[in-house]
């Protein structure tokens, strides 16, 4: 069966036709090119040639003239577009006319710059120079560190190791950092929110220290479609950046579909398994022979999946090898192993999680199936990406959950097709994170009185660390004095680095299948569990929490585990109020009108409780266990604002928890703009009586660990984002809720949007002369 | 470059501020405000701990580095992590002439000097044949060379021979100590006391109290311990140079006479004057020094001295295939016979482990057959009851030596192999007794 058929089929049969609420032909795109640019070195064009590239596309050419112009430039195309060659044609062309000159790859991830790597490498190969490439992260080996420093033409690390391992010793980088003459920044939709704001610096700090090198590197950057790749690049960066965006590649017409799995129970409002659901259409797209990817939005989802699709191809009489999963905690081998077969086609099938949304290269496969609305427009667009072939039709589906998200979605398909994608925020200046960074400039060099780090020379942070005894004031300059390594008390990501690794214990020799990140241990590989790899189960025999070890057994169960993990949160200080307090003094800082606010630590505490049993392909529930491990806590800094008294007086419970969810939400539409951080920096409680301030309350966390200022400045401007808010909401077309304001109605309830309207109309009324400074 | 004279103005603010007043025999240099040098000139008959510097230094030089002016070298600095962000504030360099111990002591008073100083201990650097440090290697070399790159003053301390203890005394002393650090040495091989001393952790604190305060009475003990530091790594090298160096396993140090080995692995040695000191040594250590330095004989005694005493049995098995080696390549067959029957009766080693070597010595050494199949039995069987089924590549080799020698064997029944005839030796190869030199010699010559 063809893809063909099998759109017309769905169109055609009148139950599957019912569930589709969204039918959306993207034309095919032809290719443009423009010839190999004059001065593009002669053996870099004949290797072009030999691996079959008579031309470049234009975006192509567009960035090797940006490029050779000296300007820096962000390209930004979608997946499958060539944009490698951007990046490498400027590299390796200047490379072979000069070759003292070095070039620096950021990757976001290991995997990716491993990916890279084999790339690049396959171009050298062709070009026959003696050009060496060497990636330098946590796996390299000691020994071939000091050759890759000594030797290597491009360095291929990313940001962390850029931060810990080659600033602080850049003077064993002499080499690199003498003739570094681009730095290649790959993917830097990555870097947004917190995580973007850390890279900004440890960017700040590269170029400081390529300044005393007496180098100055371009750098070429690339993006996934994003609503301001430009202005992104250029905060990340600190300099004006170029925008390649005029994409040449060619593309056949695709077709998107959104599908809404049918009631199953009127009177609850049950949809139909999502699981299910992508199941049996992926399950069919399979048996066609359609080469097909699935995203799963879990890692548990993703197994589950693999399962059945292995399951339906072994009961079909294939080869059940032919389906695969993807998703962090694979070993890299095995990663390596998937992709490879995607590529040369003897993988017909992967389930992943959003690891495959990336720009790992895995040829072009025809169809891709959404299990869930990934979380935002641009995730959406780069995993319907994945399914695109040259002048050959594809098709992406979109299968909705019953999450109200979800269910906004597909029931408002406009949003989808008409907004533009999400916009990346940073805000490198955030003054601690601009702190934590500057210790580290200092460790690296020492920083004249009048040498900016940031927009300005930093004399009151650096009078304050004197202070502290961490720099030195010799009269001229400021010098890092203390005795501890500043890089390694500064993590650029949220989340810990640690993992669980797990043991299958099945054979007499153990050995390791995994890992799982630290914070997902508990709910994935506790004892009793029923631990998915590579769609096989295995039940988990012993979780060693201290060794971070999970030992588990091959099975074959019937079941598999879910489970549940309870969240608190405390208040453990108040930094601020503006309630209790009396007087005009409350309206100082910033209060919103008729909400009250504070600000302070919290620490939110994740207990696992118990674990369901439930059946495979029905999910029905057969059973359930105990867990028995200690709770986590992320100490952090939150802002909450809860109702005063008369506000929403007499409403039911249910009502309240509506609204708050919905004021919850259009906060924190507005925070990425007004605090320059991404979504998911922040997270979000909602307490219809809040232990705590005694009322309905909303709290907004920052997920970074101790916070890095959001909290508190969310307060400080909560007038602002309250006025931005209640904008949002009164201009928001949609009647009763949506994603883009107050969230959707099934989470916010038939009220929700009004209530929300009238608290926030309420808290930014002009108050009455004389009571807010701020009137 | 004078001893300072108090009146000179440039640094002087309060008297606490300004380089403090020259003790005995000490001169202070002030080559710019921020950077001085203290010379201290020391009887080199002086004994640290229980040790004569002089003679000390006249043992080390048999341990290298070559060259007559070596320099002894310690840093102090602002951090122990390393990195571009660590400062070298004081760096002490000592040298032996004549009679005397010089020690200079380079300081970098404020930072704003740094270059001034770094060109100061260039100067001084280039004239010396080689350089001794304890961790210089990882630690005080790099750091330095870090800083002349930072402060853009040539390519920093590049000496022609270095010599790094620290790698010496792992060697010597982490098995009987503990630890190797110049602390944990100094304290029990060279039996120095220091009264009050500064720790080495604290000394970054003092050096930025300095900074922030301008106050120098806290950096005194800073340049005492830099001091003391010097003067041990003199004293180690001697002693380690001694250890080392001479070839059967007795210390001749101080010119005081020789004392055998002392007690179990130790070394009695006989300090200038005083009585008589027990040195722990870890003899394995000190065999793989010695072998090392290419003296095979000087090995083999300290293999054996750690044999006697050895009671791990994966350190003892190590010593005992390290002295196989040494007795195999020096064709001393007899003793590699008797070193791997007395393992097999002291039953630390694996049964099999020893069975199997006797099988490897009868086999190509002693040239008996019939024995080495008889021992590559009872390995497989010793490895069955030591319970080492698990262990496949051990019994897969074992088994492989079994069919090996035993096709050999059967061959011999059937056609004896030529040059046997012809020497009419193999009876002597096949005696159950312990080999004979003569069997010996027919049996390498066959």
């Amino acid at each position: 069966m063809t893809l063909e058929q099998f759109l017309d089929r769905l169109r055609h049969d009148a139950r599957l036709a019912s569930h589709i609420t969204a039918w959306h032909e993207l034309p095919a795109r032809p290719a443009r090119y423009a010839p190999f640019p004059e001065d593009l070195h002669p053996r870099l064009v004949a290797a072009l040639r030999r691996r079959g590239i008579t031309a470049l596309y234009t975006h192509q050419a567009a960035a090797y003239r940006a490029a050779a112009e000296g300007r820096h430039l962000v390209v930004v195309t979608p997946t499958a577009s060539g944009k490698t060659l951007c990046y490498t044609l400027p590299v390796l062309d200047r490379i072979l006319k000069a070759p003292e000159t070095r070039a620096l790859y950021l990757f976001p991830t290991k995997a990716l710059g491993a990916d890279q790597v084999d790339e690049l490498q396959a171009l050298i190969a062709a070009t026959g120079a003696a050009i060496t490439t060497f990636t330098y992260d946590g796996d390299t080996p000691a020994p071939a560190r000091r050759a890759i420093r000594a030797a290597g033409h491009v360095v291929v690390t990313n940001p962390d190791m850029l931060h810990t391992a080659i600033l602080p010793h850049h003077t064993k980088w002499l080499r690199l950092f003498e003739s570094l003459r681009y730095v290649v920044v790959d993917e830097v939709h990555h870097y947004r929110g917190v995580f973007g704001s850390h890279v900004a610096n440890v960017l700040r700090r590269l170029w400081r220290v390529c300044r005393f090198y007496g180098s100055a590197p371009q750098v070429i950057a690339t993006s996934a479609t994003i609503g301001n790749p430009q202005e992104h690049a250029e905060r990340l960066v600190g300099a004006p950046v170029t925008l390649i965006d005029d994409n040449g590649a060619p593309a056949g017409p695709r077709v998107v579909v959104l599908l809404n799995p049918p009631v199953v129970n009127r009177a609850l409002g049950i949809r139909r398994d999502t699981l299910l659901e992508v199941r049996d259409l992926a399950g069919e797209l399979v048996a066609g022979g359609v080469p097909t990817i699935v995203f799963a939005r879990s890692r548990l989802a993703a197994e589950l999946l693999t399962t059945y699709l292995r399951d339906l191809a072994a009961r079909s009489g294939e080869d059940a090898e032919r389906v695969r999963g993807y998703r962090a905690g694979y070993l890299p081998s095995e990663r390596r192993a998937i992709e490879r077969g995607l590529r040369e086609g003897t993988v017909r099938a992967v389930a992943s999680t959003n690891a495959l949304e990336l720009g790992i290269d895995i040829g072009q496969l025809a169809a891709a199936v959404l299990a869930g609305y990934p979380g935002t427009i641009a995730s959406t667009w780069q995993q319907i990406g994945r399914a695109g072939r040259t002048g050959e039709l594809a098709a992406a589906f979109l299968v909705a959950t019953s999450d109200p998200l979800d269910q906004y979605l597909v029931t408002h398909p406009a949003y989808l097709f008409g907004r533009s994608p999400e916009a990346a925020w940073i805000h490198p200046d955030n003054p601690l994170v601009l702190a934590s960074h500057l210790r580290c400039a200092l460790f690296e060099l020492p920083l004249a009185h009048d040498e900016p780090f940031g927009p300005e020379p930093p004399l009151r942070l650096l009078q304050h660390l004197a202070a502290q005894g961490i720099v030195h004031d010799d009269g001229t300059r400021w010098h890092y004095v203390a005795e501890t390594f500043p890089a390694e008390e500064v993590s650029l990501r949220s989340a810990s680095t640690e993992n669980v690794v797990v043991i299958d214990t099945t054979d007499p020799q153990p050995r390791v299948i995994g890992e799982v990140d630290l914070a997902s241990a508990p709910g994935l590989v506790h004892e009793g569990a029923i631990y998915l790899h590579l769609g096989r189960q295995h039940h988990v025999d012993r979780l060693d929490w201290e060794a971070r070890k999970a030992y588990v057994r091959r099975v074959d169960v019937d079941y598999y585990t879910q489970a549940e993990i309870a969240v608190r949160l405390a208040v453990l200080t108040e930094a601020a109020t503006t309630g209790r307090a009396p007087g005009p003094a409350p309206h100082a800082a910033g209060s919103a009108g008729a909400l009250q606010a504070a600000h302070g630590e919290v620490a939110l505490t994740f207990r696992p409780t118990v674990y369901k049993k439930l059946k495979l392909f029905t999910h029905e529930n057969v059973g359930w266990g105990k867990i028995a491990l200690p709770e986590t806590t992320l100490h952090t800094t939150a802002a909450w604002v809860w109702l005063p008294p008369a506000a929403l007086r007499g409403r039911s419970a249910d009502r309240l928890q509506g609204a708050l969810a919905a004021l919850g939400h259009a906060l924190l539409a507005v925070a990425p703009l007004a605090l320059m951080c991404d979504p998911h920096d922040l997270g979000r409680v909602v307490e219809v009586r809040s232990p705590h301030t005694g009322a309905p309350t909303v709290y907004l966390y920052e997920r970074a660990p101790g916070g890095v200022g959001l909290a508190e400045r969310l307060f400080r401007f909560l007038d602002r984002l309250a006025a931005a808010a209640a904008d949002l909401v009164a201009q928001c077309p949609c009647t009763a809720g949506c994603p883009s304001c107050v969230g959707p109605p099934l989470e916010v309830g038939e009220h929700g949007k009004a209530d929300a309207r009238l608290l926030l109309q309420e808290a930014t009324r002009p108050l009455p002369v004389g009571t807010s400074p701020r009137a | 470059m004078t001893g300072v004279d108090l009146a000179d103005p440039i640094p002087a603010r309060t008297a606490d501020r300004a380089p403090r007043p020259p003790a005995q025999g000490e001169t202070v240099e002030v080559v710019a405000p921020g950077y001085e040098v203290r010379t201290r000139h020391l009887p080199a008959a002086q004994c640290h701990g229980d040790w004569p510097l002089d003679a000390a230094v006249r043992v080390a030089r048999t341990l290298g580095p070559p060259g007559e002016r070596l320099l002894w070298l310690d840093t102090e600095t602002t951090g122990l992590a390393g990195g571009t962000g660590t400062y070298v504030f004081l760096v002490g360099l000592a040298r032996l002439d004549g009679e005397v111990v010089t020690v200079r002591q380079h300081f970098l008073a404020g930072l704003r000097d740094e270059r001034a100083m770094l060109e100061g201990l260039a100067a001084e650097l280039r004239d010396a044949d080689g350089l001794v440090t304890f961790n210089g290697t990882r630690f005080d070399l790099p750091l330095l060379a870090t800083r002349y790159l930072l402060a853009r003053v040539g390519r920093g301390p590049t000496p022609s021979a270095h010599l790094d203890l620290m790698a010496v005394a792992r060697r010597l002393w982490y098995r009987p100590l503990g630890g190797f650090s110049l602390a944990t040495v100094e304290r029990a091989v060279l039996g120095v006391r220091r009264q009050g001393d500064l720790p080495g952790w604290a000394i970054p604190a003092r050096y930025v109290e300095y900074l922030r305060t301008g106050h120098r009475a806290g950096l005194e003990p800073v340049f005492t311990h830099n001091l003391q530091d010097l003067l041990s790594l003199m004293a180690l090298h001697g002693l380690a140079g001694a250890l080392v160096t001479d070839g059967t396993g007795t210390i001749r140090f101080g010119g005081a006479g020789i004392v055998r080995a002392g007690g179990a692995g130790t070394v009695r040695a006989a300090t200038g004057g005083s009585a008589a000191v027990a040195v722990p040594v870890d003899f394995w250590g000190l065999g793989r020094l010695r072998e090392g330095r290419g003296d095979a004989a000087g090995a083999v005694a300290c293999y054996r001295e750690a044999l006697r005493v050895e009671q791990d049995p994966a350190l003892r098995r190590r010593t005992a295939c390290a002295l196989a080696r040494l007795y195999r390549r020096a064709g001393a067959l007899e003793a590699l016979h008797a070193l791997w029957q007395r393992e097999a009766t002291l039953g630390i080693l694996p049964r099999w482990l020893c069975l199997e070597r006797l099988a490897v010595f009868w086999e190509w050494s002693g040239r008996d057959l019939r024995r080495a199949l008889r021992c590559a039995e009872g390995a497989i069987a010793a490895a069955g009851e030591a319970d080492a089924h698990g262990d496949a590549p051990l019994l897969e080799r074992l088994h492989r030596r079994r069919e090996r020698l035993a096709r050999k064997v059967s061959g011999i029944g059937r056609q004896p192999p030529l040059e046997w005839r012809a020497q009419e030796a193999p009876r002597a190869c096949a005696s159950s007794g312990p080999v004979s030199s003569g069997a010996r010699s027919a049996c390498r010559s066959s």
